[in-house]
């Protein structure tokens, strides 16, 4: 008899834990993660990249550009917050940013943009043909708005970020507008 | 969901345009405007006040982003219809907008600040876009903006740089 209560307990309490809601939208089924694998910088490998080595890590991808001044600063402005939120101990996380721009945008610019909100995020741009390719890929849209001859153009670019779990899994999508505190948790949750 | 959170943003901040300045607009501009007179920083004589301006951190020769409120204590509406720094090559009014999963700015022109009305630039949202820095903009820093109006007013405004 009390064993069974025991077992009825532990069978509720995971239920009231697997219905515990994420921040982000989770994506239904999970399934692998498109391939991301761009050339990068000859003389920087940081700006290297390739989705599919990083298995085992929890991949925290925003495809944006630097010349935007108000989503995407504010987007990275909250990656760094969430991992602040997340402690001293951040290993297993990765935090790419992808320029969708390559016309203003070589690999180690886009890096050091990424640094600016965090030492640790990482960034990188596509080649025309790679940014052709992982549009494809990822099912996403990022064109540019304005005349792209002249400097002042701008890109239109996918709102969310996109996070990619240990197993290579394409698993959520974080909207603008999430709490960092919330995404951290989010990222908790996954590592 | 987003994109509804999203546009019911950008819809509070148009009938904040109408005077109607309620509790629903979203981000941290709004609250720290409700604290009070302590954080109005420039006002004029013109009855046009602008509310905690900052700009974001970015290198020379990229963009960035003011914002504030804009309010108007005048008893005549007025029409915001541009803007000008001398930081930057150029100036413009914009928002950003989510159409589906993509971000989007788009510009806009003629912003219409009712007497008692206010205009609220915040984080993905209206914004106040400053192209192509004539010098880096780091934290400590402050950026010169001028608002026009159509009645021939304007109020320069100094930002302090910040990070969010
Ligand atoms: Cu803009």
């Amino acid at each position: 008899m009390r064993p069974l209560v025991v077992i009825t307990l532990l069978g509720l309490s995971i239920v009231g834990c697997a219905e515990r809601p994420w921040h982000g939208i989770v994506r239904s089924p999970a399934d692998p993660a498109p391939a991301l694998i761009l050339a990068g910088a000859a003389d920087r490998p940081v700006t290297r990249l390739r989705l599919d080595s990083l298995r085992g890590e929890v991949v925290v991808l925003y495809f944006g550009y630097t010349h935007c001044p108000d989503v995407c600063p504010t987007t990275l402005a909250d990656w760094a917050r969430a991992k602040r939120a997340l402690g001293a101990d951040t290993t297993g996380i990765r935090w790419i940013f992808v320029s969708v721009d390559p016309t203003r945008d070589l690999p180690a610019e886009a890096h050091g943009y990424a640094r600016q909100f965090d030492p640790a995020f990482t960034g990188t741009a596509p080649t025309d043909a790679e940014l052709k390719r992982l549009l494809t890929d990822w099912a996403i849209a990022a064109y540019p708005e304005g005349d792209p001859r002249t400097p002042d153009y701008t890109v239109a670019h996918p709102a969310h970020t996109f996070v990619v779990d240990a197993d290579g899994r394409f698993r959520l999508m974080i909207p603008p507008g999430v709490r960092a505190d919330d995404l951290a948790d989010d990222l908790r949750r996954l590592r | 969901m987003t994109s509804r959170t999203i546009c019911a943003a950008c819809a509070s901040g148009l009938l904040l345009l109408s005077g109607a300045c309620g509790g629903s607009e979203q981000g941290s501009s709004q609250e720290s405007a409700d604290d009070g007179a302590a954080t109005v920083s420039v006002t004029t004589a013109t009855g046009l006040a602008a509310v905690e301006p900052w700009a974001r951190p970015a290198d020379a020769g990229k963009n960035t982003a003011v914002y504030l409120q804009l309010e108007n204590t005048l008893p005549d509406g007025d029409s915001l219809i541009g803007v000008r720094s001398e930081g930057a090559e150029r100036a413009a009014l914009h928002e950003s907008v989510m159409e589906g999963a993509t971000m989007r700015m788009r510009p806009m022109i003629g912003v219409a600040l009712p007497s008692g009305g206010r205009i609220a630039f915040r984080p993905m949202g209206p914004h106040v876009m400053l192209l192509r820095l004539r010098d880096p903009l780091v934290p400590g820093d402050t950026v010169e903006v001028t608002f026009d109006f159509a009645s021939g007013r304007s109020l320069a405004v100094r930002a302090g740089v910040r990070t969010p």
